[in-house]
């Protein structure tokens, strides 16, 4: 939400007070970099993300228009940023490794939740990460705005230089495949 | 009874359906085992991406951001678009003498450095050595410099009038501050172009005066336009704190008499 004091703060920014500028970045780094984590996958990229989307918004931001939140807005670039990094490096290529699923489900079912079971927390954890990694950039971009960040289709699309119905099949891609590479470990 | 698309599910699972869709999918799942069984799996697979572990960044984050792009940063806003001058950004309500103010940045740096880094060896080189082109012939050199030190004497007296009008003011009910707003708005861009101009070079009292002057022009634009008597009062004593108004009333005497003595200089030299 945007309170007063942000509503000053993001003035002054727009002025060019780099203080103010520095506030923002205090206030929005954390957040910024989840979005960053969760369409790059690694820490290091991230980090790199969250860089670009500071150094973008503070040229952008004398062209901000507070239409949305600066939250909103920073996550929209920050998405971009991780697009951009991803596709300028070839793609990786993630292992496979689908030995054990179906008994891990199983124990997975049970209820109780010694270490044991702690391992395979981790273990479907790894395979989440790794159904996300084989999904294209723009479709974890659109994918983590609209799920995770809760943002409207029509804005994600606006902001991946997408129309609403391509935004809407990416999303569609994107939970389509990792259910597919989840499948093996649901209880069903 | 056709089975509901993988497509319908999903975007029903993230609530993206009209409610046409809505209402079809959900008599539709309420019958249908096996697409009950779809939409579970579904929901079970956004939960585990929502759940996906996110390192966690501590407290000092944002100090850690801000130290790795602080020194990256002006170069991040200036080498946008292919326009050296930040006229192109202006909006277009402020341009005509925004303009001025603006062309003034260019020759700004050049009058200061060359009246100022002479005497002074350590003094650090502005970052706009680089906008400025080349060393003018030195009668054009005189002229801008007149044309730099009126833009600022203008600046300087327009910013004094008005924060004059706002501290005469008359608190009693809601002080009507439109006019002083607007003005503060169009001062505070003008205001940020000759700071910008006149950062990196060696004079201390303007550059301060001028860096004082912008969180005030700043609340100015962007209080409301009637103000509580308190709110005012606050206003005023953080412009009386400063001593904003005779600070800026000095710099401009003194850039005036600058300005006079560059017209003699000039006189005595033709
Ligand atoms: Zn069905």
């Amino acid at each position: 939400m945007v309170d007063g004091t942000e509503t000053f703060i993001l003035a002054q920014a727009r002025a060019g007070n780099r203080d103010a500028f520095r506030t923002l970045v205090d206030r929005h780094s954390r957040a910024v970099f989840r979005v960053a984590y969760r369409v790059t996958g690694n820490e290091q990229d991230a980090e790199d993300v969250v860089q670009e989307t500071f150094l973008k918004a503070y040229a952008e931001l004398p062209r901000f228009e507070a239409r949305s939140g600066l939250g909103t807005w920073l996550h929209r670039i920050a998405a971009n940023c991780a697009i951009d990094l991803l596709r300028k490096r070839p793609r990786k290529t993630i292992s496979h490794d689908d030995q054990d699923a179906a008994p891990l489900v199983q124990r997975l079912a049970s209820p109780e939740a010694g270490p044991e079971r702690q391992a395979q927390g981790r273990e479907l954890r790894a395979r989440v990460q790794t159904a996300m990694a084989d999904l294209t950039p723009l479709e974890r971009a659109a994918f983590t705005l609209r799920h995770l960040e809760q943002q409207p289709i029509d804005a994600i699309a606006e902001a991946l230089g997408q129309n609403p119905a391509a935004t809407r099949h990416s999303i569609f891609r994107a939970v389509a495949k990792m259910r597919r590479a989840l499948k093996p470990l649901m209880r069903t | 009874m056709a089975h509901s698309t993988e497509e319908q599910l999903v975007a029903y699972a993230l609530d993206d359906v009209e409610a046409g869709t809505r209402a079809a999918v959900e008599a539709h799942v309420e019958a249908c085992a096996q697409c009950r069984m779809s939409l579970e799996e579904i929901r079970a697979t956004l939960d585990h991406a929502a759940a996906l572990e996110i390192p966690e960044r501590g407290d000092d984050y944002g100090a850690q951001v801000w130290t790795s792009i602080e020194s990256r940063l002006s170069e991040s806003r200036s080498s946008e678009g292919s326009h050296p001058s930040t006229s192109a950004r202006l909006p277009v309500r402020l341009m005509p003498w925004l303009a001025a103010a603006a062309a003034v940045v260019l020759v700004i740096g050049a009058y200061w450095l060359g009246r100022h880094n002479t005497g002074t060896s350590g003094a650090p080189q502005a970052p706009l050595t680089a906008q400025v082109p080349s060393s003018p012939p030195r009668g054009t050199d005189a002229i801008r410099e007149r044309v730099v030190l009126a833009a600022l004497g203008e600046h300087l007296d327009r910013t004094e009038r008005t924060l004059v009008e706002l501290v005469n003011s008359q608190p009693g009910g809601r002080v009507d501050i439109s006019a002083e707003r607007a003005w503060a708005r169009d001062l505070l861009e003008a205001n940020r172009l000759y700071r910008q101009a006149a950062g990196g070079a060696t004079t201390p009292a303007l550059s301060q005066v001028l860096e004082d002057l912008e969180p005030v022009l700043l609340e100015i634009a962007n209080s409301p336009s009637r103000l509580t008597s308190d709110e005012f009062e606050t206003l005023r004593d953080r412009i009386e704190a400063r001593s904003l108004v005779f600070k800026v009333r000095v710099t401009g005497a003194d850039v005036r008499a600058r300005q006079r003595a560059l017209m003699r200089r000039g006189e005595s030299q033709s």
